[in-house]
């Protein structure tokens, strides 16, 4: 009998009305995330990935409106649980990290103060205790002087600083998952570097699951172990990050990899851009939705006519594609990259 | 006409402070850099970095505090009225976000043509061609003029603003990161219009960009910026096969991989600390307050720039490969 995943999600479906009809951002998502994993969703606006995120943490608010087949954590069904219920869950053993610490965060009480807040919220502790708990939670993100620190409106802190805060209230309650929507996408490129190590290191340490949500194929390189590519609302592949960015079988993973100039392209060449703009959610796409821009379908009819299912090549990849056999499994070089 | 040896546009010792009630923003200080005709220049940077405030200054959005911009020999932070209106003509802008610098109530077309329109050029009838030759050449069709911003999708809307940036035939494209805000799959389209313009019209790019990968898809030659000063200058291939400055290294160590593998197999340089704050830089050099190599001279005064014959310049008391 395998273990329980960490957190299940089957069947995820996120819809929001709207004058024009109504949007399917999460179409059916579902995926499972191990204790200690680094979970990668990629994708590009538009595609569902933080919406996926902001479902399971009960964070869309009408219009919208999310059902799933099953969601549970722990074991523990989240669907069935009352407000109340799922306001213990969420702080306590699931922290959330957002885009932009500014935001977040309140700018009108001091940086410890909030942490505390958190830890309170869950906890009997004394403030005197919560107080002293923020420090060490501010030194283990690495914030230097956090006996002083400590005392700083966020205002008083750089945006590295200040998702180090964000960090360190994710984790104020000991989670066992960590959910980060872009944590690091406000931030300097060599902050960037810094609070993705941080939250790596963090992982490693406390044996803790993160469930992380980027554009960057780049930051999924560097921290993930398994990705999921979502594109329209739906899973398109999803696989362990060493296999599908390395042997991709859909066509939008692929064309995404080669895309990208890169530090070891050749230079000046003309990029293999993909065709067109994603799908507007407004309408009902019959077929996949990645056949108007797609370099493999050749028109075929059936990638006009049939959503294609995920399907299972070797032991963890899932590829939806009709034709996923025609890719083949090789990462696409781009021509030139050895040398000019 | 240009003399064959004389740069395009020509910039010394650029200048930007800002005053305010918190003190003085040393934005932009004393900044260098030459851009030959059909040349892409990179100014690369984080934010603070001073590189958008720079594209704004040879433009003359803001006016500069002090220093020199010569385009095509005539002085650029002089001139006024006609002679100005003439030299913009010449110099245009892409700005990042295609969504904010479109205006939502006017056509396409119209968008397009509103630089002919203000440069009194050609008939009515003229300007209609050119517009349409216009759409063409950033690869949309005529047809869609009829349209609005908002029909667009970013990559699209980002070529019209591109579209519009050379409806005067300029010699150079300021491009303010000009695929920051647009997705992956996007930024491509864009990147590629911006290299076939450039072959078929030989434009010149001021290419402001914090991507490094993009930087190095794009440049001839590239400029590194931190808190308002040039740290580095080198050719491209140059600059990426042997960064000599200690915060170029660190930026190229920045970027992760894509492939797992190699990102993972890789030494990494983690930068300790912020960016300081432009209010209250350090003293000496800007980057000494994160460099592992910083001694107690990095704290007296900037490194002068030291160029090699091959025009391989940096800032740096103790730079790589010496």
């Amino acid at each position: 009998m395998a273990e329980t995943p960490l957190l299940e999600v089957r069947g995820l479906r996120t819809r929001f009305a709207t004058e024009a009809g109504d949007v399917v951002a999460v179409d059916g998502v579902s995926f499972d995330v191990e204790r200690g994993q680094r979970f990668g969703i990629v994708g590009e606006s538009g595609s569902g990935k933080s919406a996926t995120l902001w479902s399971l943490v009960g964070l869309v608010d009408p219009p919208g409106s999310v059902t799933a087949d099953r969601v549970a954590f722990e074991g523990a069904d989240m669907m069935a649980m009352d407000s109340e219920a799922l306001r213990q869950l969420r702080g306590a053993r699931i922290g959330f990290v957002m885009q932009d610490p500014l935001a977040a965060l309140s700018p009108v009480f001091r940086v410890g103060e909030q942490i505390a807040e958190t830890i309170r919220c869950h906890e009997r502790v004394s403030r005197k205790d919560a107080r002293a708990r923020a420090i060490e939670l501010l030194g283990s993100v690495g914030i230097p002087d956090p006996v002083s620190r400590v005392d700083d409106y966020p205002h008083e802190l750089s945006g590295g600083m200040r998702q180090r805060v964000g960090i360190a209230i994710a984790l104020s309650c000991n989670p066992s998952l960590v959910i980060a929507d872009e944590p690091t996408t406000a931030l300097d490129v060599t902050i960037q570097a810094q609070v993705l190590d941080v939250l790596y290191t963090l992982s490693e340490e406390r044996g803790l699951a993160v469930l992380i949500v980027t554009h960057d194929l780049g930051v999924i390189s560097r921290f993930a172990d398994s990705v999921a590519v979502m594109y329209a609302g739906r899973i398109v592949e999803q696989g362990s990050v060493a296999q599908l960015l390395r042997e991709p079988r859909h066509p939008y993973t692929e064309a995404l990899l080669v895309s990208q100039p890169r530090l070891d392209t050749e230079r000046r060449r003309e990029l293999s851009a993909i065709p067109g703009a994603p799908p507007d959610l407004v309408r009902r796409i019959s077929g996949c939705a990645f056949a108007p821009r797609c370099h493999r379908t050749n028109g075929r009819q059936q990638c006009l006519e049939e959503a294609p299912l995920l399907r299972r090549f070797g032991s963890d990849h899932l590829v939806a594609c009709h034709f996923a056999e025609e890719g083949d499994g090789i990462a696409p070089t781009p021509e030139g990259r050895a040398s000019r | 006409m240009t003399e064959p040896n004389e740069p395009l546009l020509e910039v010394r010792d650029l200048t930007k402070h800002f005053s305010g009630r918190r003190g003085t923003i040393r934005a932009v200080q004393g900044v260098s850099f030459d851009i030959a005709a059909g040349e892409t220049l990179a100014l690369v940077g984080e934010s603070g970095s001073g590189k958008s405030t720079v594209a704004r200054l040879v433009l003359r959005l803001i006016e500069a505090t002090s220093g020199e911009v010569r385009f095509r020999g005539s002085d650029v932070l002089a001139a006024r009225g006609a002679e100005l209106r003439a030299l913009r003509r010449q110099m245009q802008i892409v700005f990042q976000d295609p969504y904010a610098s479109l205006d939502p109530s006017m056509r396409v077309d119209a968008v397009v043509c509103e630089p002919l329109d203000i440069h009194g050029i050609g008939s009515r009838h003229e300007r209609q061609a050119a517009v349409a030759t216009l759409l063409e050449r950033v690869g949309l069709d005529p047809a869609m003029g009829r349209r609005h911003p908002r029909q667009f999708s970013g990559g699209q809307r980002q070529r019209i603003a591109i579209a519009r940036a050379i409806a005067l035939d300029p010699a150079l494209v300021i491009c303010d990161e000009p695929v920051s805000a647009l997705d992956v799959s996007i930024q491509a389209q864009v990147l590629n219009v911006l290299r076939q313009l450039q072959d078929d019209l030989g434009l010149a790019y001021l290419f402001i960009s914090h991507d490094m990968a993009v930087v190095r898809h794009v440049a001839d030659r590239v400029a590194v910026m931190y808190l308002g000063y040039i740290l580095e200058t080198a050719a491209c291939e140059q600059l990426f096969a042997a960064p000599r400055h200690p915060y170029t290294l660190s930026l190229l160590s920045a970027v992760p991989h894509p492939d797992p593998e190699v990102e993972r197999g890789r030494e990494r340089i983690v930068l300790k600390g912020d960016l300081p704050s432009p209010l209250s830089p350090p003293s000496g050099c800007p980057f000494r307050t994160r460099c592992w190599k910083s001694q107690d001279i990095c704290a007296e005064a900037m490194p002068p720039q030291v160029a090699t014959p091959d025009g391989h310049a940096v800032a740096c008391y103790f730079p790589e490969g010496t």
